[in-house]
């Protein structure tokens, strides 16, 4: 194999890497928005966190209107509600 | 920071792109994982980042020093002071109220009341694990398997690496100072088996683990008294589910997320209650503990080459010493002993070849995993309890119970059935799965950690407790 593939083929498999990573957190942000929202109040108030705070409110906005964030949810109740297990 | 929450997702988003976008400025790369490493540790307690800095520095200078002593008196010399300041340290944190209050117990029977005080030192977190690889790499400079670092930087990221740093595997130098010499190679990422490594270590602690821990395991360990004799042996069945899913869970994350980052860490379990003797159960459960006490504990004693008696004497020896690192508590001296014991009654009956296994009848083998399992499940007890008196409590009422209903419920059973099925499933399927999924496309490779994350957070408890060996 000559540096060029070598090269090529690294990237490649980084660009990979950074897809699985950075899709998977998405797709679970956006189909639990509730637990980042939660993790978000526990933290002390700051620019920072209140700019978090508005980017997840946008992402909730959208799941909750695809239905994503319901079913979720619904999931959930239904696993506590079997295992009687109490509520989050 | 614990592995399976928000706060480690979001760090671990940010260390992945800058540690890559680093590498081929090696230099400068180690210097931010040493910075991401200190943070990470901070979350516990940021006044221990002293404790660790001083620590990895004493053993850099110690590891000086003795490659640059030319007489063998020098560096013996070295050697020792630089043992007996990594135990001391690990000594006074962990171990000074236990021998305090031993040593004044033992006073008091004898008529005498003296009270030697206590530290009122919070246990650093992961301590044990600090004192290990500082140890590992100033045996194996003494011992000429590797050069001193020149570098600093290397062996501060050695001792701090954080997907090792709380609760193993034991990395060990000669092992991992190599990895930081050169740029990290992308073509050495196992990107299946790395995700499945991760994806399953989820899985075995937050939905195994934690639901047999917290609804049936801790209740009974509590308060053995008020549970029947059907609970007492379940709940000792349980506890070896709980154990593994969560140990197991923990470094099978930390080999998952060092490889992600371009660093090799070793195998650190392999389905160890399929074991059929002691010796195969220490092959298979924490490797790299039983192999660093071998290697550093076992043969530092002498090993098996002065006879028969001295090789009994320094498997209990070693194990015992093993017993204690785990824990400041007789109840941990019990249970390493017990094992070293049963390690040295293998040796003398001669029961301990696992390799025999294919010629012997099948019979056979059931009793050999049989008696291996049942020893290790009793074991388990003393390692669980609280105190020796509770293990006594436990055995004693497990006995003299057995009218009392049990309480298990279907959804703990069915946990618990999944984590003995970690066992008996071949690895040869899980490493077909990852082939599967390094061959899927693109689309395939996101979905697959999405779905079964979304599936651990369906399944998970309300809260999820640390990890067992974060105490040790």
């Amino acid at each position: 194999m000559d540096a060029r593939t070598k090269i090529a083929g690294d990237r490649s498999r980084l660009l990979t890497l950074a897809a699985i990573l950075y899709g998977t957190l998405g797709l679970l942000a956006l189909a639990m928005p509730d637990a980042l929202s939660s993790r978000l109040d526990d933290l002390t108030p700051s620019p920072l966190v209140r700019a978090a705070q508005s980017g997840v409110g946008s992402i909730a906005v959208v799941s909750n209107a695809l239905g994503i964030a319901a079913v979720y949810r619904a999931a959930r109740a239904q696993f506590l509600a079997t295992a009687g297990l109490q509520r989050d | 920071m614990l592995f399976p929450t928000i706060d480690f997702a979001v760090f671990f988003a940010l260390v992945f792109p800058v540690t890559w976008s680093l590498n081929s400025w090696n230099f400068s790369k180690k210097i931010w994982l040493v910075a991401a490493s200190y943070l990470f540790y901070s979350f516990w307690d940021w006044r221990f980042l002293f404790l660790l800095f001083f620590s990895s520095i004493g053993n850099f200078c110690a590891g000086l020093l003795i490659g640059s002593a030319k007489r063998l008196g020098v560096r013996r010399l070295v050697l020792a002071v630089a043992v007996a300041l990594n135990l001391s340290v690990l000594g006074y944190f962990k171990y000074y109220n236990f021998l305090s209050l031993t040593l004044s117990n033992v006073l008091a029977r004898l008529g005498l009341n003296v009270d030697f005080g206590s530290t009122e030192v919070a246990l650093p977190i992961a301590i044990s694990f600090l004192t290990f690889h500082g140890l590992s790499y100033i045996i194996d400079v003494y011992r000429g398997r590797i050069a001193p670092s020149k570098s600093a930087v290397d062996l501060l990221l050695y001792i701090s690496f954080f997907p090792h740093l709380v609760a193993g595997p034991i990395v060990r130098a000669h092992d991992f100072l190599p990895q930081l010499e050169r740029r990290s190679d992308p073509s050495t990422i196992r990107v299946g088996q790395s995700v499945f490594l991760i994806l399953g270590g989820l899985f075995k602690k937050v939905v195994i683990a934690s639901h047999v821990s917290t609804l049936f395991v801790d209740p009974i360990f509590v308060e053995p008294t008020n549970y029947g004799t059907i609970d007492l042996i379940l709940g000792m069945y349980a506890y070896a589910v709980v154990i593994y899913c969560d140990f197991s869970a923990y470094t099978d994350i930390a080999i998952g997320i060092a490889n992600l980052l371009g660093y090799q860490f070793p195998q650190n379990f392999d389905q160890p209650y399929r074991a059929l003797s002691l010796q195969d159960f220490w092959r298979r459960w924490h490797m790299t503990l039983s192999t660093w006490l071998r290697d550093y504990l076992y043969i530092s004693l002498g090993g098996n080459r002065h006879g028969t008696f001295a090789t009994y004497r320094n498997l209990i020896i070693t194990m015992g010493l093993g017993g204690l690192w785990h824990g400041a508590g007789l109840q941990f001296i019990v249970w390493g002993l017990m094992h070293g014991v049963g390690l040295a009654v293998e040796r003398a009956l001669g029961l301990r070849q696992e390799r025999d296994a294919p010629r012997r009848g099948r019979f056979t083998i059931f009793i050999a995993w049989f008696v291996t399992f049942h020893f290790v499940c009793i074991a388990w007890v003393f390692f669980r309890s609280p105190s020796l008196d509770a293990a006594a409590a436990y055995f004693g009422t497990m006995f003299s119970n057995p009218t009392v209903p049990s309480t298990i419920t279907w959804f703990v059973a069915v946990w618990m059935a999944v984590g003995f099925l970690t066992q008996l499933i071949d690895a040869s399927y899980f490493r077909k799965l990852q082939g599967y999924y390094e061959r899927s496309p693109l689309a395939a490779k996101v979905l697959v950690p999405f779905a079964v994350i979304y599936l651990i957070a369906v399944l998970s408890p309300v809260g999820i407790p640390p990890f067992i060996y974060f105490q040790f």
